[in-house]
């Protein structure tokens, strides 16, 4: 399985077709509100090519967004994103499409159309975006699957397949048109260990061995220092902290350090919610283990 | 604000999210309808055994269902309705009134709510679970539109299928009135087919059909709205799914109404009977 990830594969370009040699992805002053709550607040760095970047923070701090708006899916309030030098935030929808061409998304919950096999779910870019004759489409799905070791899968149903095995189907899909850049949202999310590390090792691979720029959204820290050439983390709509996996270990911000040992004290206002919850569920003055610990 | 006030703003904000709403729909619906249209030339807007599986689902599995129920409609009707017509005049009429009724409103009305029940739901648990799922997401992530590849089989095989269904509803019901009317009421058997060839126009019958090709317009596109516009939980799934069915029962009744008119109109120009 982990093994079939292996395969010595030329390096290509990708069918992405990137068109410029600068920054793969360039997000400039990027915002973004809903009603009086700022998901973003002007952040601005740049991807380049063929390295594994990773987007952390805490849980509602604005990676799902900022995943959306990289890849067209929502409007920015100011700002824009240049993917290969288009800005996708504002390209009409024929310039749209021909950007979705240059990227794959592995989506948290694999995404997998439930109604088709897994070889029809890859095959549907490939018939989506190309002329090709039905032997040649069958020929590239058999060896994208064979890629993230699904080769024997081809013909179940997501329905008939674990959650390791849909997030490779998943990721087959997403380089079936060999894209330049591969978003992963959360892609460990609600694996054991061991398939958190196949998928860790595959993300890698496919980076190294295809050429791809891999964008992965997580918080998983083993993921994290396992993969990561370089992070990014978000908190209250800003970009806190950038750099390799070693700055993040040496890092002396509070907001990093914090996050990175799962503190439940410290600057993210984890406390502060919870103060907030309390004060919700059992009224000013009591705290929940008071209340818990009350006789009725 | 005065508690007039209040209520005239509430009134206003509601009428306008309606509206609103309704504009969408209308605008999806449209969207839908052309997809649906060129996907018959262009296979890349939804590929063919997509139609194929839609027209079996949303016909051939829903076919029981509207034999079953148009022949205990047939049956009832004639049952409630001879001995009430026999006080005034001959029994025979029930034929008549069956056969213009189930023809022209009872069938068409009633295999449409049948399908909002069976199908349409479907369609909104669907596509809203595929919503949750990020199935909608990952298609228009891969250069899909959702709407050509989801809405426009489901728009085609209903328009296709809910006036055949029709037409099964009617058969069964004017068959079981007819055993009815002639078993429990011995009405004999030339009697019962004369008074119906008396009664009954075959533009009640095409009309009829019209009626259910728009029914099923309206019920495809308001159940694959509701299913696109679920967000968040599958608890939201279980509420749009409610909503979309309510809309429909009382699109399909105000829409047989119109319709009605627009026929008694037609009517009185002598282009139908």
């Amino acid at each position: 399985m982990a093994g079939s990830t292996n395969i010595d594969l030329p390096r290509t370009q990708g069918a992405g077709h990137l068109r410029s040699q600068g920054p793969v992805i360039k997000v400039e002053n990027l915002s973004k509100a809903y009603g009086d709550k700022i998901v973003l607040d002007n952040i601005s760095f740049e991807l380049a090519r063929g390295r594994v970047y990773v987007i952390m923070g805490p849980s509602g701090c604005g990676k799902s967004t900022l995943l959306r708006m990289m890849i067209g899916a929502e409007a920015a309030d100011a700002g824009r994103v240049l993917l290969d030098g288009v800005d996708i935030t504002a390209a009409d929808k024929a310039a749209r499409k021909e950007a979705r061409r240059k990227f794959g998304v592995l989506f948290q919950s694999s995404a997998l159309l439930n109604g088709l096999t897994v070889a029809e779910n890859v095959a549907l870019p490939i018939r989506q975006h190309t002329d090709l004759l039905p032997s040649t489409i069958d020929l590239m799905v058999r060896l994208k699957l064979e890629l993230v070791g699904m080769g024997d899968a081809a013909d179940k149903f997501p329905y008939e397949i674990s959650g390791g095995m849909k997030k490779r189907a998943g990721l087959a899909r997403a380089i079936a048109l060999d894209p330049a850049i591969v978003f992963y949202d959360e892609p460990s999310a609600g694996l054991d260990p061991v398939m958190v590390g196949v998928i860790d090792k595959l993300i890698k691979d496919l980076t190294n061995k295809l050429g791809i720029t891999s964008v992965v959204i997580t918080h998983e820290m083993p993921s994290i220092f396992r993969i990561a050439d370089e992070a990014v983390m978000l908190y209250g709509g800003k970009l806190v902290f950038r750099g390799t996996p070693q700055d993040l270990r040496e890092s002396t911000s509070p907001l990093v350090r914090q996050f990175i040992n799962g503190d439940p004290e410290g600057p993210i206002n984890a406390p502060r919610q919870l103060a907030e919850l309390s004060e919700r569920l059992f009224g000013s003055g009591r705290s929940p283990e008071a209340s818990v610990g009350a006789n009725p | 604000m005065s508690i007039l006030a209040e209520s005239i703003v509430s009134v206003g904000s509601f009428v306008n999210r309606q509206l609103s709403a309704l504009g969408s729909t209308i605008r999806f619906g449209s969207t839908a309808a052309m997809y649906a249209a060129r996907g018959v030339i262009n296979r890349r807007i939804y590929p063919r055994h997509e139609l194929v599986v839609q027209i079996d689902y949303t016909g051939a599995r829903s076919t029981p269902i509207m034999i079953l129920t148009g022949f205990l409609v047939g049956m009832t009707l004639v049952a409630q309705t001879t001995p009430t017509l026999a006080r005034y005049g001959p029994q025979e009429l029930v034929a008549g009134v069956v056969g213009v009724s189930v023809l022209r409103t009872l069938g068409p009305v009633l295999a449409a709510i049948i399908f909002a029940g069976r199908v349409g739901a479907g369609f909104t648990a669907e596509l809203g679970t595929m919503k949750v799922g990020e199935e909608v997401q990952a298609l228009d992530t891969m250069g899909v539109d959702p709407i050509g590849y989801l809405v426009a089989p489901r728009i085609f095989a209903a328009v296709l299928m809910l006036p055949c269904l029709t037409i099964c509803f009617d058969a069964a019901a004017l068959i079981g009135g007819f055993i009815i009317g002639v078993y429990n009421f011995n009405i004999p058997v030339a009697d019962y087919l004369d008074i119906t060839k008396q009664f009954v126009y075959l533009s009640n019958f095409t009309f009829g059909i019209f009626k259910s090709a728009v029914f099923a317009v309206i019920i495809t596109v308001v159940c694959c709205y509701k299913g696109f516009s679920v967000q968040g939980s599958a608890m939201e799934v279980g509420r749009a799914t409610m909503q979309a069915i309510v809309v429909c029962l009382v699109s399909i009744i105000f829409t047989d109404f119109v319709l009605s008119l627009f026929y008694n109109i037609l009517a009185k120009y002598d282009i139908v009977q």
